[in-house]
């Protein structure tokens, strides 16, 4: 049996180049397997997922709609960006400032067996402007 | 009195114009129809055909009353007509797009 601990080294990532034209998510060259399962088995990065998939959130509005403190939030947030599965972008306030919120990337994870190897891959999502304009309009 | 700007070139910004507003709201009544076909959404369903409604249909219902105008086909009396078939299709774009917003999705 393979001990989880070496699944880092047994495993592949796979980089194949999806076309962006016609597929609404994209692969890219992807973090360990060990480092996304990891992070996908913690419930706060389950929360910080599911809330950014939604709407681009703050920290504060994280920690506040997950239920967990802000340093926490802060912590997974910033694993979340390094793994590619969050994107950081600005939000524009009215006192002019502007507030970084967070995206979620991540459309799907996937883990195979090929020839005595574990291969994984993670689907991004490609945001277009259609899904923003859908995002916006529901928000009127 | 001389106009203030020749009256060539006014009719050359307000179709330029009007093409503009023709082939911009074409574009995001086609970004909305992305979200139909990739989403079933109901939001964007009405959206998109109030777009074309308002931008595309309108703009080529007055173009048509103007060329047709033009080309002695129909008289400017009943150019009222086109007219009354462009603030149509205008009011009812709208009222899509307005339904658009109201829609619980």
């Amino acid at each position: 049996m393979t001990d989880p601990a070496d699944l880092s080294t047994d495993s592949s990532s796979t980089t194949e180049d999806a076309d962006l034209s016609t597929d609404p998510s994209s692969t890219t060259e992807d973090a360990d397997l060990s480092t996304v399962a990891d992070l996908l088995a913690d419930e706060h990065v389950q929360r910080i997922l599911a809330a950014t998939s939604v709407d681009p959130k703050s920290k504060s509005e994280l920690a506040e709609g997950c239920d967990a403190s802000l340093q926490t939030v802060s912590r997974r947030v910033e694993e979340l960006v390094a793994a590619d599965l969050v994107r950081e972008e600005t939000r524009a306030r009215r006192d002019g400032h502007h507030d970084a919120v967070y995206v979620a990337t991540l459309d799907s994870f996937e883990v195979r067996l090929r020839d005595g190897a574990l291969e994984h891959e993670v689907a991004r999502m490609d945001r277009d402007m259609t899904d923003e304009l859908q995002r916006l309009w529901r928000k009127f | 009195m001389a106009p203030l700007l020749p009256y060539a070139v006014v009719e050359l910004a307000t179709l330029a114009l009007a093409a503009g507003s023709a082939v911009v709201g074409l574009f995001i009544a086609m970004l909305a129809l992305r979200g139909v076909l990739r989403d079933r959404s109901r939001q964007m369903l009405f959206l998109s055909g109030g777009m074309i409604l308002l931008f595309g249909a309108a703009y080529f219902t007055a173009l048509l009353g103007s060329a047709l105008v033009r080309f002695h086909v129909i008289s400017l009396l009943q150019q009222n007509v086109v007219l009354l078939a462009v603030r149509t299709l205008q009011f009812t774009g709208l009222c899509a797009i307005a339904y658009s917003l109201v829609i619980d999705e």
